[in-house]
């Protein structure tokens, strides 16, 4: 049996001597671990995909194909370039994109009840993405604060008196999410420049 | 942005919701009037909001699925083993995962199946190549031994009811995150798309993955989120749900209910 260096690699580990037969995997030590990828920022990911389709099903399938693809092109990961979250979130933004292509071409039936909101002018479906993947990516403490006071409509009384955490406590999250989620707006559309 | 102290972060927190009272309004506006970047802050945060709002109406909370877990860390394992039973007469045959992504998802599944088999499949290997003649005995070296479930060990399984030209050779390896499936077909139309489905006792179908029908050996391993002792039949599907071929299983161990001593894989 021919034996190519995937026999050996395992990811992060440097690899044997070169092979006597034609190689065709990875010509470099690879350092994208998908266990240790999926653990940091699978949940981040599932929650981004989630909020963009709006469909567990379909969030679980971009997970899937996002940390596939991922695999599948670590060759091409360098962790000089970008880190592993930002390598992985900018593949699952072209998946959860190939994944509105699909549904585009797909006709849906269409609530009554929605019409009067589609007909209003909709966010830019590139921003909204970058959105939701900002909020996707602050922790869970910060995403909740910022939902609930922004999104959901809470004041800091309310949200304190259902979680039991005091209002200075939630405002200083609510402060820190909202800096993180313009530091990461930011710091995306300087990426997109 | 600049740093402020906790209580002025907490203020501009309130203050971006609408949310001060007359007092922390008051003493708001005179830190405010003490340092100029507070109003920058705030404007910049405040910034933020409309956008949000209008592209975040609703938020969902929730934790990915136990299963999804299990199949993404058998992308590896899967795809190592793709690319170590790649053996012929020349050329490295094409696998599964050197195609688009795309590809492996043209078959019109129900969602309940394509679920599973969405990615597992390209982690998955389906060599299409005339060299390509390995028994599905060889594709491990030394596997463990042992009664249905053991992990690791390769337990052949019997088709039935194959038609006319079709004819397949299969093996089901137990592992801890779920079941592998091994195939050697021939016979199925080429360019159409099938799926191996894991069917389980209670009836449930867990999808393991698609390929396409070609017109030399297809050697192919597959990757379904269900442990060996509840699976009870392996069927491979025509695109449009019929069964093409089935083997149905012996019971199988638990090894880890009744302490085999199986090899972990």
């Amino acid at each position: 049996m021919r034996h190519t260096n995937e026999d050996v690699i395992r990811l992060g580990q440097s690899p044997p001597e070169p092979a006597q037969t034609a190689d065709h995997s990875p010509p470099q030590p690879v350092h994208f671990d998908v266990a240790e990828t999926y653990s940091r920022f699978g949940r981040q990911l599932y929650l981004f995909a989630l909020n963009a389709l709006g469909d567990p099903d379909a969030a679980e399938e971009v997970t899937q194909e996002s940390f596939t693809k991922a695999w599948l092109a670590r060759h091409r990961f360098d962790p000089q370039q970008a880190s592993a979250r930002t390598w992985l979130f900018a593949i699952a933004r072209n998946v959860i994109k190939d994944a509105f292509r699909r549904r585009a071409r797909l006709p849906e039936p269409v609530d009554d009840r929605r019409m009067t909101h589609l007909s209003t002018s909709a966010p830019d479906p590139a921003e909204k993405l970058m959105l939701i993947e900002a909020l996707s990516c602050l922790s869970t403490e910060h995403r909740q604060a910022v939902v609930a006071i922004h999104l959901i409509g809470l004041s800091y009384a309310e949200l304190s008196e259902s979680t039991d955490i005091p209002i200075s406590t939630l405002r200083s999250r609510t402060f820190h999410g909202l800096r993180a989620l313009r530091r990461y707006v930011t710091s995306s559309e300087a990426d997109d420049d | 942005m600049t740093d402020h102290s906790d209580r002025v972060e907490e203020l501009i927190a309130a203050a971006a919701a609408s949310d001060l009272s007359a007092q922390e309004q008051a003493e708001f506006d005179a830190l405010r009037a003490q340092d100029p970047t507070i109003d920058a802050t705030l404007h910049e945060l405040m910034g933020l909001l409309p956008g949000l709002q209008a592209a975040v109406p609703h938020w969902e909370e929730a934790e990915p699925p136990q299963r999804l877990d299990a199949s993404i860390r058998s992308i590896t394992e899967s795809g190592v083993r793709s690319e170590t039973v790649v053996e012929g007469n020349g050329a490295p045959a094409a696998s599964a995962s050197e195609k688009p992504l795309s590809e492996h998802s043209r078959a019109q599944q129900p969602r309940g199946r394509r679920r599973a088999a969405f990615a597992l499949v390209a982690a998955g290997s389906v060599i299409a190549g005339s060299g390509a003649t390995l028994t599905v005995q060889h594709l491990i070296d030394s596997p463990p031994d042992g009664p249905p479930g053991t992990y690791g060990a390769v337990e052949e399984i019997t088709f039935l009811d194959e038609p006319g030209e079709v004819s397949v050779d299969g093996s089901l390896i137990a592992h801890t995150w779920g079941t592998e499936t091994v195939l050697e077909i021939e016979g199925l139309e080429p360019g159409s798309s099938f799926t191996v489905v894991l069917v389980a006792e209670d009836g449930q179908e867990f999808a393991s993955g698609t390929f396409f029908g070609s017109e030399v050996l297809i050697e192919c391993r597959m990757n379904a989120a269900i442990m060996r002792d509840e699976v009870e039949r392996v069927e491979i599907t025509a695109e449009d749900g019929n069964v093409i071929t089935w083997a149905e299983l012996p019971s199988a161990i638990d090894p880890e209910a009744e302490d085999t001593g199986a090899g972990e894989s």
